[in-house]
């Protein structure tokens, strides 16, 4: 189960004081029982951090003590690791100071019932996930009748496209074609595109399905340009692909979803009048693309987490109500699919707009040319 | 001395033939079947682009054309197909065809590609098309697909996979290749069938490899 959705369960039913290393801004929860003592409130910092990262977690739940002499019991589930701290344990704890036992002691708990929590807590996490599994899968069918209707609407624009004089290929005659049946055949691509990045949220494992073919990736961020070209318009801003690039690389059908979220994430961030720059570059093996726009500056702690599901930058947050969260971490998955690597980088301009500090931020995107065999 | 009987082998290997691909004249004779209980809008399109297709809305009686190969390429939908057939479904469906005629291609056409219970179904096929794809795209496969198909080593690699699945030795396969490739020379089956019934005693392996050369003698005879 998503890491995200444990934490949430653990504020929800854990009834003692609690760890998160992956919140950035509050580590230290309260206990829906018990609260954090005043003293580790008052000090919590890098230090605990550090010491709960040298312990080694196992399956079971496990007596430490901390520095200061207060309990803590920890134990990895689903990939996560569990902190319930803050607490004076008996029969274990004989380390803490006695001035301690005397401040907090509502926090003495016999070490048989953070046990007993722990088990319950193990057990509903099967249940949920089978909840939200359904519930989803439930939502997501809907979209399948959505799938359907778009593809009776691309057939017919795509049938009037063909119609259209001049050229012979679809590329010609679609440049030929009206405005609006352009804006339609245009909407009901992104509306794929986005019914696709649904389909591979879902289900990751997608992305390696089906048959490997070349993918010439210059060819694919200019479709996706072309598709974006009202919205950029919209906002004033302008794509650019920065000199041909005529190299493919081996890839399942899932890649050419890369460009439509890249892109996709660079417009809805980026300010208006300001351009986004698409750069291609390639070695013996490998085959390098750079998306670089102004937008919301991404933190140094952000950099990994913005990949994760359902997370969305803080700035970004501030700035722009539009983004799910779903994007770039079915953007790592796709990556990860084919063996390559992605990450971001944000320089700041040292400018603000709508109080949100403004960078320029480039999306790295490597990948080899050839698949391997694994992939 | 060396040189010319490098020449002689050279000269029987199945890789040095060369198919003239007409595009035009593949879309003609290429058979392709959407089997999909909903309507396909797309399918108008690409009958009026010159390609030769049949929509079935589930198996029926059919399956005999299924395995027999009576189809190039057969866009095979999940939901609400096969179910009459296979307790599987559409996956035992897509199990049948590619165990009678490893040579058809089997394109999942779904729009179920985000239920993970489905996942083994789109990683069993030859390639996976999305419900909405247009009729553009779906164009693109089938040609990439029929530009391949029609090919010897497409066939030949078929047949290979066939035999070395069925722990067939490597001189023996050597020598499939050299009948195979006079029955091509000669127009003829019976050379490469009668070396299928001296290796194979049981029904379905002969069928399925005659079926498969009789596929690649046809190519080069029309």
């Amino acid at each position: 189960m998503n890491k995200q959705i444990i934490n949430e369960l653990l504020k929800i039913t854990c009834p003692f004081p609690f760890v998160n290393l992956n919140d950035n801004n509050k580590g230290l929860n309260d206990g829906f029982v018990l609260q954090s003592p005043s003293i580790c409130k008052k000090k919590f910092s890098k230090n605990c951090k550090d010491f709960y990262s040298s312990i080694i977690y196992s399956e079971n739940l496990e007596h430490h003590t901390c520095p200061h002499g207060f309990s803590i019991f920890t134990a990895i589930c689903n990939d996560i690791k569990i902190i319930i701290t803050g607490l004076i344990s008996f029969p274990e704890n004989k380390d803490c100071p006695k001035q301690f036992r005397k401040t907090y002691s509502q926090n003495k708990v016999a070490s048989e019932k953070i046990n007993y929590w722990f088990n319950h807590f193990k057990n509903i996490i099967p249940s949920v996930e089978a909840t939200i599994q359904d519930r989803t899968k439930a939502a997501i069918a809907i979209l399948h009748d959505i799938q359907k209707t778009n593809s009776l609407i691309k057939s017919n624009a795509e049938a009037l496209i063909s119609k259209q004089k001049g050229g012979t290929s679809f590329e010609d005659k679609f440049e030929n074609s009206p405005d609006r049946l352009k804006s339609i055949y245009k909407a009901s691509e992104l509306l794929s595109n986005q019914m696709e990045l649904i389909n591979l949220f879902s289900n990751p494992a997608m992305i390696t399905a089906g048959k490997k073919r070349l993918f010439e990736v210059f060819r694919f961020f200019d479709k996706i340009r072309i598709l974006y070209l009202s919205k950029t318009k919209n906002k004033n801003c302008r794509i650019t692909l920065v000199s041909p690039f005529s190299s493919s690389l081996e890839a399942y059908d899932s890649f050419s979803l890369l460009p439509h979220i890249l892109i996709d994430n660079a417009v809805k961030y980026s300010q208006n009048n300001e351009s986004i720059t698409v750069q291609f570059s390639e070695n013996k093996d490998d085959i390098t693309t750079r998306v670089v726009s102004v937008g919301p500056m991404i933190e140094e702690d952000e950099k990994t987490s913005i990949f994760e599901m359902y997370y969305k930058g803080k700035n970004s947050f501030n700035y722009s109500s539009e983004g799910s969260g779903i994007g770039l971490y079915v953007a790592k998955c796709i990556v990860k699919g084919h063996g390559g690597e992605i990450y971001v980088t944000s320089v700041s301009k040292n400018t603000h707009d709508k109080d949100v500090p403004l960078a320029v931020n480039t999306f790295t995107l490597i990948v080899p040319k050839k698949l391997a065999n694994a992939h | 001395m060396v040189a010319n009987i490098f020449n002689w082998f050279k000269k029987e290997s199945l890789e040095n033939i060369q198919v003239p691909i007409d595009l035009n004249e593949i879309r003609k004779r290429a058979r392709i079947l959407f089997i999909d209980d909903e309507d396909v809008p797309q399918i108008k399109i690409l009958i009026a682009e010159g390609f030769s297709i049949e929509h079935w809305k589930d198996i029926e009686n059919n399956l005999n054309k299924l395995e027999s190969g009576d189809y190039d390429i057969i866009f095979l939908d999940i939901a609400g197909v096969g179910e009459r057939y296979s307790r599987e479904g559409a996956i035992g469906i897509l199990k049948d065809i590619k165990k009678c005629n490893p040579a058809v291609i089997v394109i999942a056409f779904s729009g179920q590609k985000f239920d993970i219970e489905q996942t083994k179904f789109f990683k069993l096929a030859d390639d996976v098309l999305k419900k909405d794809a247009g009729p553009l795209e779906i164009k693109t496969k089938i040609e990439e697909f029929l530009k391949e198909k029609f090919s010897v080593t497409f066939y030949w690699g078929k047949i290979k996979d066939f035999l070395k699945n069925q722990k067939i030795s490597e001189s023996k396969i050597n020598k499939a290749e050299k009948v195979l490739y006079k029955s091509i020379a000669k127009r003829d089956h019976k050379f490469f069938n009668n070396w299928a019934k001296k290796i194979f005693t049981d029904e379905i392996s002969i069928k399925t490899l005659t079926a498969l050369a009789s596929k690649l003698i046809e190519i080069f005879a029309k």
